[in-house]
This record gives structure tokens, sequence and C-alpha cells, in this order.
């Protein structure tokens, strides 16, 4: 019961980062976007990290998310809301399989933090992972038809995602898993506080002028010089 | 082609819904079964034991039916005392009650049982489900607020910024509404509560601030229990106009109410929305009112502390009170452009809240010890 | 991790309700409002005209600057909110390094303001 949490905002975090890179929709995209960033802030919780997943929620869904889907619309805006269609089939079903792949690997990370002994399980699931992440890579190459041939490519970054996260996996079950964050020591503000402001001070002072400089950048490289203004008129 | 595609849709949205709600009910008996036993055998051996019970809780007070009556009262409050002040009736016809305060009743059935028409080539999918989002967005946060020590539906260390995530989910729902109409003035009108509401959520996040550094908690339960003492009103003034200001920006009233301004832009952002999503719309952000009223009170006005009555109606008074103190608004002032609005929160209302801020700082030892 | 007594339940319990009733305020129009379809109730809702062309965009970005700026705001207030336990705490660097923060923040925030309210620029 205790790791069906986990899996399930796995399996709902991998489906919403592979529709927002599928959907034929900007605006789809966008939004699963958020829901991604939903499902990162809710493994923060898990994690024992409360005030990161706040900050998550509140900078990303809150502020960044707004962000992206304000540039889609005003820039697609000569596209009528309603003539876009949804999704590209054969990556979705390209996505779904690695959705599933994902969702096997991150059984065995999980059976490798609880301590888990379901030895017969996890010797099968090591062989069905790897499996299943090939047959993803062979339906998103061969599956695109032949005129959005160069989409193949695509099948290789599914690859290199599947690789990456097994070396997380791999590297995670050695070090003993992520029991050092969940749950044996409250999460304390003060305590955060005090190390952020101990060990990183001046460090933060500094981010804090690089973020408010580069907003003034923006702002700067955003606005209308004055000869667009003459061209306006 | 067109006309049978629609037709497939809104059945396929019928059928949607209706799954929705039976997966709904389901998890409902799962979840409520065990509770629901507990709350009638208590009816039956102990019933002032269901007063605090959290089934009590969420169905009754703090939660739904306290939360729907008093939404209901604002409504009607808000013609009412608009009405007379201007030297009007208001609502008066509307049922045996008197003083027309069934009036939002007849309201939302009259609303319940209009057509809903989905505009031509609007995103269908996003243009329904804006307003259930809406709704969500603006309900949420009454779980997070604490009526006395027993009763809170939701008491997490990190409240209060929970309370600020689901606010600064509402631009977005916004955003997506104005788009899915494919009405150019719908989605202008969007862009400016966009702007509106992003702008005054820094003011109102570092007016909180004060509020948490007096009481040395995220929590709400904490902060309301540190105010046994004084109100912080008293120690933070500053912060305290400044957050009611942009509470009134969030909610979208006046003087901020430009998103629905009916001279302007027709009704903004809602423009294209009719019938029951309509009334989503609106049942959402008077219940939005009733969180930020119950916030404020907490953070500002001492939360449930009070002499002589107990203590959860000290805080149906202060929720009360500050939810008149809004909606009374739409009475007095004028609105305010948008650029002004804009410029003033940043140019304002960051300043003010700051300096309250470096105040308590500086008066850090005094408060230390005034406050133990 | 969800269990009956804790608050956490009682919320997605209340979401959930809340969810139901919403989706309730749907069902019975869906159900029960007549549904006569014609082309005009559907068109979109007009009153004068937008010319077309670049001025649209424009006009829709006239307060972009202001966004940004929330952004940027939005992460720093995530240290600005540590000001509040650390001062008691950490000593005199837990209440000069926020209060260095903000001073370094005011005048980009200064300037920008003055940017962005500069209309003739957006």
């Amino acid at each position: 019961m205790d790791y069906i949490i986990p899996l399930v905002l796995l399996t709902y975090t991998s489906i919403m980062a592979l529709l927002s890179l599928e959907s034929r929709s900007l605006v789809y995209g966008a939004i699963s976007l958020a829901g991604f960033f939903i499902g990162l802030s809710l493994f923060f919780f898990l994690l024992n990290l409360p005030y990161l997943g706040v900050f998550q929620l509140l900078v990303y869904v809150g502020a960044i998310s707004v962000l992206i889907l304000f540039a889609v619309m005003v820039i697609g805006e000569h596209q009528k809301a309603g003539e876009v269609r949804r999704f590209r089939a054969f990556g979705l079903v390209g996505g779904l399989l690695l959705a599933l792949a994902m969702a096997f690997a991150g059984i065995i990370l999980l059976m490798s933090f609880l301590d888990v002994s379901f030895a017969p399980l996890y010797s099968v699931l090591v062989y069905v992972a790897p499996v299943v992440v090939l047959i993803t890579f062979v339906v998103l190459f061969v599956g695109e038809p032949k005129g959005r041939s160069h989409y193949r490519y695509r099948a290789f970054g599914v690859l290199g995602a599947a690789l990456i996260f097994g070396s997380f996996t791999g590297v995670f079950s050695y070090l003993g898993g992520l029991n050092a964050f969940s749950g044996e020591v409250p999460f304390d503000v003060g305590r955060l506080a005090d190390f952020v402001m101990n060990n990183y001070g001046f460090l933060m002072v500094v981010l804090g002028l690089l973020l408010a400089s580069a907003a003034y950048g923006a702002v700067a490289l955003a606005k209308k010089e004055k000869e667009e203004e003459e061209e306006e008129r | 082609m067109a006309s049978s595609t629609r037709r497939d849709f809104f059945k396929a949205l019928l059928a949607g819904v209706a799954i929705a709600l039976l997966i709904g009910v389901a998890l409902d008996v799962v979840l409520l079964y065990r509770p629901l036993l507990d709350v009638l055998s208590y009816l039956f051996t102990n019933p002032s034991l269901i007063l605090i019970h959290p089934l009590f809780m969420v169905l009754i007070f703090p939660g739904l039916g306290f939360v729907g009556i008093v939404a209901v009262l604002a409504i009607w409050g808000e013609r009412k005392f608009a009405a007379k002040v201007q030297n009007r009736v208001g609502p008066l016809y509307a049922g045996a009650l008197p003083g027309g305060i069934l009036q939002p009743i007849a309201d939302l059935l009259k609303l319940l049982f209009k057509e809903i028409i989905i505009p031509k080539d609007s995103d269908r999918l996003v243009f329904v489900m804006a307003p259930v989002a809406a709704f969500l967005m603006g309900a949420a946060p009454v779980a997070l607020v604490p009526y006395s020590p027993s009763y809170v539906i939701f008491d997490f260390p990190l409240s209060l910024l929970l309370f600020f995530v689901f606010t600064g989910f509402f631009p977005m729902v916004l955003l997506l509404a104005g788009w899915s109409s494919n009405n150019k003035f719908s989605f202008i009108g969007g862009l400016r509560a966009l702007y509106q509401q992003a702008s005054y959520e820094i003011p109102m996040f570092l007016s909180a601030l004060s509020a948490v550094m007096l009481a040395k908690s995220f929590s709400l339960m904490d902060i309301a229990k540190a105010q046994t003492g004084v109100w912080f009103i008293v120690l933070a003034p500053i912060s305290a106009v400044v957050f009611f200001t942009a509470v009134l920006a969030e909610l979208e009233k006046f003087p901020f109410e430009i998103p629905e301004a009916e001279s302007e832009i027709v009704a903004g952002w809602m423009t294209e929305y009719s019938g029951m999503t309509y009334g989503l719309y609106w049942f959402g952000i008077y219940v939005k009112l009733v969180a930020f009223s119950g916030l404020f009170a907490v953070l500002f006005l001492g939360g449930w502390n009070g002499p002589l009555i107990p203590a959860p109606w000290w805080m149906i008074i202060k929720v009360g009170v500050v939810a008149t103190l809004i909606i009374s608004t739409r009475a007095f002032f004028p609105r305010i452009r948008i650029d002004q609005l804009i410029s003033a929160g940043w140019t304002k209302l960051i300043p003010l809240a700051l300096f309250n801020i470096l105040i308590l700082v500086a008066l850090q030892p005094w408060l230390v010890r005034l406050l133990s | 991790m969800l269990e009956a007594d804790q608050g956490l339940y009682w919320f997605v319990v209340f979401v959930l309700i809340m969810l139901e009733s919403g989706l309730l305020f749907y069902l019975i129009p869906m159900l029960l409002a007549p549904r006569k379809r014609s082309a005009l109730k559907e068109e979109t809702f007009e009153a004068g005209q937008v010319p077309p062309g670049s001025k649209r965009i424009r006009f829709a970005l006239q307060y972009y600057a202001y966004l940004l700026l929330f952004l940027v705001f939005d992460v720093t207030i995530m240290f600005l909110f540590l000001w509040g336990f650390s001062f008691v705490n950490s000593g005199p660097w837990g209440f000069i390094y926020p209060l260095a923060l903000v001073g370094v923040l005011i005048p980009p925030l200064v300037f920008t303001v003055k940017l962005s309210k500069a209309m003739d620029l957006w």
C-alpha cells in the first residue's frame, strides 16, 4: 500500500510530460506542462520537502506556466481556438509504452528504498523493463509516416531518457535509497532558514541581483524601439 | 459535418460529467463509509460529539453549508447595500422571506435551467471545464482557514503558503477562460484580469509576511494562536491595509473591477459564458470571498480570539464584518483604470509592505517580549 | 499516508465534494435545460471592430513587463519568507542578508517599473 501512491504519481507525471510533448495544440501542451509541474511538486511533498513543493507550485505553475500559456496564446492568436487537433497518435502510443517502462523502473526504485524482498518479482521486472523500452524505441522509430520521417529520431531521445533514468535508479539503489529524506526528521522552516542564511546568504543576495537584473534586461529587450513605433504609424 | 461533431461533443460531455459524478460518489462511499457510521452512532449515544467530527466540519461548518450560506448572503448583501446607498430598493420580491434574501436562490434556479451555449470555434473542453476549475480554486482554500482550535478541516504546517498556491492558480484559469471563448474581447479581458491579479499577488505575499514574522510560523493555526494577547492589525497596521487592498484586487471588487467592467469590454473574460457556466464563476468568486475574509480575520484580526463568546462565533462575526467591508466597496468607489491599477500595485503597495516589514524587523526585541 | 483522522484525508474529501457539486451544477442544465441550437446564438459577441494586424498583438502585450516582474519577485519571496525565521536564531547575518537582498532588488525594480510605465514604448 505504501508504494502505490508514489507509483501512481510517477505514472501521472510521466503521462503529463508525454502529453505536453505530443500534443498538436500548443495550449494543451502548456496545460499538460503545468500538470507535470504539479506532479513534480507532489513528489517534493512525498520527499518531506514541503517548502520546496509549495514554491514549485507557486513559481512554476503560478508564474512560469502562466507565462508560457500567455506566449502561446498571443503568438497563436491568428489561429482560431477550435481548429487545432489534439494529439499525435503514434507518439501517444509510444509514449504510453514509455510510461509503462518508467513505471516498471519506478517499482524497482521503490523496492530498493523500502528494502522489500520481492526477489522473484524483482528479477522478472529487471528483465521486463528493458524489453519494454526496446519495444517503445521500435514503435517510435518505425511508426512515423513517411512524410515525417525526421520525427523518428525522437526514438533515440526516448532511449537516452530511459538510460538516464535507469542509471539514476542504479545509483540510488547503491546509495541506499532516499531514506535520508523521508520522515525521520520533521521538516522545520527555522532550520531551513538558518541553513540558508548561514551558508548561502551571500549567494542568495547575488542571486537576487541576478534575477532582478534579468527582469530589467528582459523588459528592455521586449519593449518597442523608437523606429518600430515610427513604422507602425 | 460541424453540427454532428458538436452534437457528439455534447453527448460525450454529458457522459463524461455523469461518469465523473458516479466515480465521485463511489469514492465518497469508500472514503466516508466508516466516518458516516461513526456519526450515526454518535447520533444515538452522544450527539454533542457530532459537532466536532470532521464530517460535520466538511459538510456544514466551516465547509459546504456555511460557505453556501455566507456566499448567498454576500450576493444578496452586495446588491442590497449598494441599492440602499444609491437610494434604491434592491432585491425585494423574491420569495417568502422579507427583504429579498432569497433572490440569489432564485437566480441560481434560473441559471440552472438555462441552455448551455458553447460558442462556435471555441475550444470546447477548456471552455466548459474552466468554470469548474475556477470554482475549485476558490473553494479549496476554505478548508485551510481555522475557525477555532478544533474547527479546521486541514491543518498543515505551511497552510498559509498552500492558500497562496490556490490564489496563484486563479489567474491561469482566467487566462484559459478568456482564450477558450474565441472572442477578442474575452481574451483581452482575460489578459487584463491576469495582469491585475498577478500584480497584486506580490503585495499580498509581502504583507502576509509581516504576520508570519510576528507569529514565527506559516501555519494559520499558529498565527491565530499567537494573537491571544494582541491582534496583529495593531502591530502591523500598514500591512493589514496593503493586504486588504490586494484582496480587493484579487476578488475583482471595486475599485479594481476592470476585468468585469460592463461599460468597457462587455463582461471581460466572462462575455461568452451563459447559464450555469456563468453561475459557477460567480459562485466561485463569492466562495473565494469567504475564504479571503477568513484569511484576513486569521492573519490580522486575531482569528477566533475574543472575550466572552465561544471561539467559533467570534470567527463568524469577524468573517461577516470583513465580507461586509469587501462587498460594501461597490457602493463607495469608482473604477480605477487598468494602468493606474497595475502601477499602483507595484509602486505604492510593495514599498508600503516592505516598510512595515522593516519596522517589524527593527522592533524585533520588544515584539518577542510582547508576544511570548 | 491517508488515514481517516488526518487533515489531508478530509481536505481530499472536501475538494472531492466541491468538485462533485460543481459537476452536479453542470449535470442539471445538461439534462433539463432546452437545447435549441442556432448559428446566431453561437456567434461570438462583437461590438465594434478591432482592426487586424500587429496592433492587436501589441495591445495584448501592453503590461507584459509586469508579468516578468511578477515572475522574478515570485522567486525572490521564496527567500524573503525565510527572513521571518532567521534573524532570531542566526544572529546578525540572518538579519543582514535578507536586508541586503531587499536593498539589491530596489534599483532594478524602480528602473523596470519606470520602463514598463512608459506607455509609448509598448
